[in-house]
């Protein structure tokens, strides 16, 4: 049962560190459309440093998850997404240096809230 | 009446930058330390929200768990016998003088804006118990892993069997930080809570003028020690160069509006500097794609650099944003001091070079230790990518290894881009960083200066970085000794 859970939390991490990863990919092409100094560009490496908390938790995130895996969406659901995996992971199974990663994934979706999507 | 008392907001941010320096330390956190100076953080802390005037249900409840889960006397567990952590306990200092002018001066608010003052502040102090919440389970959680338990014959062979004599023994740093963790649970829950009142006339803007040195001299240093670190993680490079990248556009948005003031001249500014950081900024993109995601060393991403880079986005931004947009070049001109602002970002675009240059020679060096791996599909794309532009070599990737989604170790050889990339990125910002030396900044007009206090602490904050960034030369000059 505590196994199963572990691999639940598990799992979770590494699937935000997926759809963190796709969204950081869309968030830079649209510093590609920008002209003039650029949004996307920050917005980009908030969710960056999300993704990177969670892979410093979790090191083995980014092999867990195959890209085929993951639902198409647009930046803004992607990060969406990944908060509610990280929400979904059971109580008391979440791993140490969880806050921190959330308080990046909160400038994540502040950044790429309300803008129009890539 | 001293005339020069610093103010609640002053304190909360000292308070504040005390606790977050600790996670700038980028040495391991002195568990122990911090866990000794942690029951009289809580309880300054504690002290400080209960001086708001009327405190709110959520707040009462935050005061409660502030106090500690455990009975008395001890309601953070035993005293711990190590040296307290002096950032908590001057932290703790400013808690306890915003608890001391609260109860003297504050009175309960009458108006929609004091209420509104009143939860920021009890926002700011929350936000300092979770951050040294924060810092000190991580810390208890590192010393617990350094522990080892005592096994008869071997117990006193162990040095760190001697630390849990003299610091907190493996059970306490446990305990103690799962405690922690259960309050920063409690605290993120009170600072996600909705305010519930009306949006204001005019948003409550501050911005600390110490932050932007500080946050750049801290993730400069950050940003030596990866470069130079045996090896250093991919994502972090990636994650420099991305810094780097926006730390070029605030740089054009603070410089535009140091033009529009005035304070530069406007037409070398549209002439000679704006191309130059356009082009360095998106060079700086470049370098960072030539360490995409897939592609690794067996070191995981930092969460020190993470930190770093976060702060140091977030002072730029407290400068340069106005809610999710960009700032009006007048609103900047009147958060900072410009010529002093202009001044930090010319060093820094100065400083930025060297980083560049080890850039150029970071992916030789990794690929010939053979720390570099990626998959066989990405590099054959990057070569593919490469022949099109007519810079390629003969294909160093296996077929097979394509075929067979094989991970490779990278050769020398398929790194070409990259170094290529940071070159021609050195190459413009010695460019750029000429182009700045060669226009004036305009000394401080009587319109643009601020009052003396203010002064005070812009120098304080350029002192501060320029301490710092001899600490990053010692750091560089140290690293190439090795």
């Amino acid at each position: 049962m505590q196994t199963s859970m572990n691999d639940q939390a598990e799992q979770g991490l590494a699937r935000a560190w997926a759809l963190l990863d796709r969204a950081e990919h869309l968030a830079r092409q649209g510093v590609r459309d920008e002209t003039g100094p650029s949004l996307w560009l920050l917005a980009a490496n908030s969710i960056l440093r999300a993704r990177d908390a969670l892979e410093a938790i979790h090191p083995a995130a980014p092999h867990t998850i195959g890209v085929d895996a993951l639902p198409d969406g647009k930046c803004r659901d992607l990060v969406w997404a990944a908060l509610e995996q990280l929400a979904s992971i059971p109580k008391g199974h979440e791993p140490a240096g969880l806050s921190m990663a959330l308080v990046h994934l909160a400038d994540a979706e502040h950044e790429v809230g309300g803008r129009f999507c890539p | 009446m001293p005339v020069n008392t610093p103010t609640v907001q002053e304190l909360l941010q000292d308070a504040s930058r005390e606790v977050r320096s600790i996670m700038w330390d980028v040495t391991t956190l002195d568990g122990p330390g911090l866990a000794a100076a942690w029951p009289a953080f809580a309880a300054h802390a504690r002290d400080a929200l209960s001086a708001v005037p009327v405190p709110d249900p959520a707040t009462r409840l935050l005061i409660h768990r502030a106090a500690g889960p455990r009975y008395l006397p001890n309601r953070w567990g035993p005293p711990v016998d190590a040296e307290p952590d002096p950032h908590l306990i001057r932290a703790g200092q400013a808690l306890a003088a915003v608890a001391q002018l609260l109860r003297r001066h504050a009175s309960p608010p009458r108006s929609p804006e004091a209420r509104h003052d009143a939860d920021v502040v009890c926002r700011r102090i929350a936000e300092c118990i979770f951050v040294g919440s924060h810092a000190t389970a991580l810390g208890l959680t590192e010393h617990a892993t350094r522990l080892r338990p005592a096994r008869p014959g071997i117990a006193f062979e162990q040095p760190g069997v001697r630390l849990a004599v003299n610091g907190a023994t493996l059970a306490q740093s446990r305990r103690l930080a799962s405690e922690l963790a259960t309050l920063q649970a409690h605290t993120t829950h009170y600072l996600a809570r909705p305010t519930g009142r009306g949006p204001r006339s005019r948003p409550e803007h501050f911005v600390d003028h110490d932050r932007l040195p500080q946050a750049l001299a801290q993730w400069e240093i950050t940003a030596m020690r990866v470069l130079h670190a045996q090896p250093p993680s991919v994502r972090d490079l990636a994650g420099i160069a991305h810094s780097e990248q926006a730390l070029l556009v605030h740089a054009a948005v603070i410089l535009d509006a140091a033009a529009r003031a005035a304070v530069i001249d406007p037409r070398d500014f549209d002439h000679q500097i704006r191309p130059r950081l356009q082009d360095a900024q998106a060079t700086w993109g470049d370098v960072a794609a030539t360490w995409p995601a897939q592609m690794t060393t067996p070191m995981p991403p930092s969460l020190a650099g993470v930190e770093a880079s976060a702060q140091l986005h977030r002072a730029l931004g407290e400068i340069t944003r106005d809610g999710n947009g960009w700032a009006a070049p007048a609103l900047i001109a009147e958060r900072v001091h410009l010529v002093d602002v202009g001044e930090l970002l010319r060093d820094a675009v100065a400083a930025s070079g060297s980083r560049a240059e080890r850039f150029a020679d970071l992916p030789n060096e990794l690929t010939r230790a053979g720390h570099l791996h990626a998959p066989a599909r990405l590099l054959a794309a990057m070569e593919r990518h490469s022949s099109r532009r007519g810079t390629a070599t003969e294909s160093a990737t296996r077929t097979t290894d394509v075929a067979n989604r094989r991970i490779v170790v990278v050769r020398p050889e398929q790194t070409a881009d990259a170094t290529a990339a940071a070159c021609r990125l050195g190459r413009q910002l010695t460019s750029l960083t000429q182009a700045l030396e060669t226009i004036p900044i305009a000394k401080p007009s009587h319109a643009l200066v601020g009052p003396s206090s203010y002064m005070h602490e812009t120098t304080q904050g350029v002192q501060h970085a320029n301490r710092a960034r001899a600490m990053v030369q010692l750091t560089r000059d140290a690293a190439v000794l090795r």
